[in-house]
């Protein structure tokens, strides 16, 4: 078709214009947009434990979860917190918790031998403070000190009576009455007491504490 | 008659999506402009391997203390003399076995050049060949991460600190993985390792002994990797993936091949084969180690230029043309004042090396093929093509209107690509010899378009004007009209069944012309290709717009 036979057609209205279905693609994305796909590092962080370091942390923390490190120095295990621009220790595996247990130990008139008994405590005990009194009563009458697998302690200006070797007497007057002999094994603490009393009732307060 | 006209305006650019709206067919050194798509960009020679004897192909570039460098593979470093002169020229030939493996510009203003085992350092007077030594045999990708350097080491990512101590195995991979790749970025810095045919992205912090995120698998290899913004791109062999780290998704993949059977070559490590600039993917498509018939269809050898945002492709050859035998490693954005792209290839039928530039100025060969043309399933003849050619409305300086415009139609009734390959140099600049016997090679006939694709005829596009022993071994096309060279033996060329409408030829215009092409053969078809061949341009950016094909409706075929 000749420009002028094209140009004939077009006036007299032969020619139909016909639109594509398609047109230009205008659905860009905007892929460096901000969304919520700019914290999948942080979510990531929270969803999985976070590894530790063998090591001192040295870097500068670019997020709050890098603010927290675990080290395992494989002789010690650290925490780090990074604060005030520098990194904060705390040793775990060093920490000394105390623990704390109380024992009543009856010593029952007219036990006029010596008897063996035993209590279970669980943890090592490293110190037991024994408080003798009366059945019934509150008042104090003998108290002794217990160290384990120390030299016993003895101090004169303390009133813990005329036998203050905790590990012969620990708490009572003489061989009449007492509780004494303590050994601490397997999580068993066994003693020996006795009461010659033909009226009155005893009671040992075990005060322990160890780790 | 019932005369139709459909307007040709997807001109946005081509597209790996089937259908994808608003993409034409294909394009050659076309580019989507204000109004239409223009002659916008071209890669343009700055060094040679005349210019510079012995230049390599060139597979990294770097920049540091102002300068450029680029390293060859055979290891040679070569320096700007003046920051944006081009003028590159060997400023080092280390005393260490290297075929190039890694060049970076470290944050102390120093050049870090990779060779097989050692890790040299250049602090701008005096070059230390093995500054670090040990590493293994392979390339050695580096990037910058806060103060340090990291590079891969073949099972291993190695860590340079801020104060030069060298670990090389900072980050160790299982034994038979290769570290191909890494780039830093906003959330770390991301690993690429590749076992097999399979890939692996890990992204890591230096801090931390392993990844901070789990390790993503990619299927194929993972050639390279860039930053996007606060995302990185990712180049594996089947596709191109998009990944912040931790999740990733598949933003392209390739031309014609759905499940990437074919996919990008991965004989050489290259990984600055692809680069982001703005909002655009440069990737480097470079030619197969065996040569398959895949190359010759839209997925040619070449630059790719990619909006990411809307998922249009352009394509610009290199310098020489060549789209068939031609090996591209290394695509770098100079950071000086006028942000250059750099961009190194190797012309394997020239047997030369180039250090060339994307430049701003259009080439002086174009083409654009149509979007499908023509409603629905009825029966027509093509009968003619208005063409609306205009000046990209961005230039300034003066520009010489002298081109020609060939228009060309093809009705879907042969096969669009086809390949063949001369057997034995031309008798004369339009002969093209070729063996008619070969089942390998397309049928061409008298009409069809040719396009060589290497040598020094490359890029030319000519018409078989007659045949002469047909089906022989010395089968002979007579073109249309006479090529700048005879063309050699062994030289890869595209037939094409686009029929030549006509080409009008243009000399020192005042101004444009209307351009009214009248199909005088009426061509029968269905559906229709409209194919525009600009040549002969010298500094016009010409800008195709909004254009219209002319069509009779004939109708249903006969039932």
């Amino acid at each position: 078709m000749t420009q002028s036979e094209l140009e004939q057609a077009a006036q007299a209205g032969q020619i139909e214009t016909v639109q594509p279905s398609v047109t230009q693609n205008t659905q860009s994305q905007d892929i460096n947009q901000s969304t919520l796909l700019d914290f999948l590092p942080v979510l990531f962080g929270l969803r999985a434990p976070q590894k530790h370091l063998t090591a001192a942390p040295t870097f500068t923390p670019k997020t709050f979860l890098e603010q927290i490190q675990f080290v395992d120095t494989g002789s010690e295990k650290d925490l780090y917190l990074y604060f005030n621009n520098a990194w904060q220790k705390s040793t775990l595996n060093a920490l000394y918790s105390v623990q704390r247990d109380h024992k009543s130990i009856s010593l029952p008139k007219n036990t006029i031998t010596d008897q063996t008994g035993t209590t279970s405590i669980d943890f090592t005990p490293a110190l037991i403070i024994g408080i003798l009194h009366n059945q019934g009563s509150t008042t104090p009458i003998y108290f002794g000190f217990w160290l384990n697998s120390s030299t016993p302690y003895e101090s004169s200006p303390i009133p813990c009576g005329n036998r203050p070797d905790s590990v012969t007497s620990f708490v009572g007057p003489d061989s009449s009455e007492y509780l004494n002999t303590l050994s601490f094994s397997g999580g068993t603490l066994t003693y020996h007491y006795k009461n010659n009393s033909v009226t009155t009732d005893a009671v040992v307060e075990l005060l322990i504490g160890g780790s | 008659m019932s005369l139709k006209a459909v307007p040709i305006r997807n001109y946005a650019g081509f597209s790996d999506k089937k259908g994808f709206p608003g993409a034409h067919y294909y394009s050659q050194g076309f580019f989507h402009s204000e109004f239409g798509a223009a002659l916008l960009y071209s890669i343009v020679k700055r060094k040679d391997s005349t210019d510079i004897s012995g230049l390599g192909a060139v597979k990294y570039f770097a920049k540091a203390s102002l300068y450029n460098f680029a390293q060859d593979d055979n290891g040679k470093i070569y320096k700007e003399a003046t920051p944006g002169a081009y003028d590159f020229a060997l400023a080092r030939t280390p005393g260490v076995t290297s075929n190039g493996a890694g060049l970076l510009g470290d944050q102390k203003g120093r050049l870090l050049y990779a060779g097989n085992t050692d890790l040299g350092m250049y602090d701008m007077t005096t070059w230390t060949d093995s500054w670090k030594g040990s590493l293994r045999s392979w390339q050695h990708p580096m990037d910058t991460y806060e103060d340090s350097v990291v590079m891969g080491n073949k099972t291993s990512f190695a860590l340079l600190a801020s104060d030069d101590s060298f670990n090389p195995d900072a980050f160790t991979l299982p034994s038979s993985f290769t570290a191909d790749a890494v780039k830093s970025g906003v959330n770390g810095i991301l690993l690429g390792a590749n076992y097999l045919y399979q890939g692996v992205l890990m992204l890591w912090n230096l801090t931390t002994t392993r990844a901070i995120a789990p390790w993503k698998y990619t299927k194929g290899q993972i050639l390279a990797i860039e930053r996007y913004g606060s995302n990185w791109i990712v180049i594996t062999q089947r596709e191109i993936l998009l990944t912040n780290g931790y999740t990733t998704s598949r933003l392209l993949g390739l031309l014609d091949d759905n499940f990437s059977f074919n996919g990008l070559e991965t004989s050489t490590i290259s990984p600055q084969r692809v680069l982001v600039v703005n909002d655009t993917l440069i990737l480097l498509n470079t030619a197969r180690t065996s040569l398959v018939s895949y190359e010759f269809g839209r997925m040619k050898p070449g630059v790719y230029m990619i909006d990411i945002p809307t998922g249009y492709w352009s394509f610009v050859p290199v310098s020489t043309l060549n789209t068939i035998s031609i090996d591209l490693y290394a695509a770098f954005a100079d950071n000086s004042s006028d942000q250059r792209i750099l961009v190194g290839y190797r012309d394997n039928q020239l047997s030369k090396s180039y250090i060339g530039t994307l430049s701003n100025t259009g080439g002086s060969v174009a083409q654009l093929v149509s979007e499908e043309l023509g409603t629905g399933p009825t029966q027509k003849t093509a009968e003619a093509v208005v063409l609306n050619i205009g000046l990209n409305s961005g230039i300034v300086d003066p520009a010489t209107l002298t081109f020609s415009v060939s228009l060309k139609i093809y009705n879907f009734k042969r096969q669009l690509w086809g390949k063949n390959v001369t057997n034995a140099a031309g008798a004369a600049a339009d002969k093209i010899r070729v063996d008619g016997t070969s089942a390998t090679n397309y049928k061409a006939q008298v009409g069809d378009e040719v396009t060589v694709l290497e040598g020094p005829n490359a890029g030319q596009i000519r018409h078989i004007a007659s045949i002469a022993n047909n089906a022989a071994s010395n089968e002979t096309w007579t073109l249309d009209s006479a090529l700048p060279n005879t063309t050699g033996s062994s030289i890869y060329l595209n037939v094409q069944p686009f029929k030549l409408v006509e080409k009008k030829t243009f000399s020192s215009l005042t101004e444009l012309k209307t351009l009214y092409f009248d199909v005088k053969n009426r061509v029968k078809g269905k559906k229709y290709l409209v194919k525009v061949v600009i040549d002969g341009v010298t500094n016009a950016q010409l800008e195709l717009k909004e254009s219209v094909f002319i069509y009779n409706d004939l109708g249903y075929d006969s039932i």
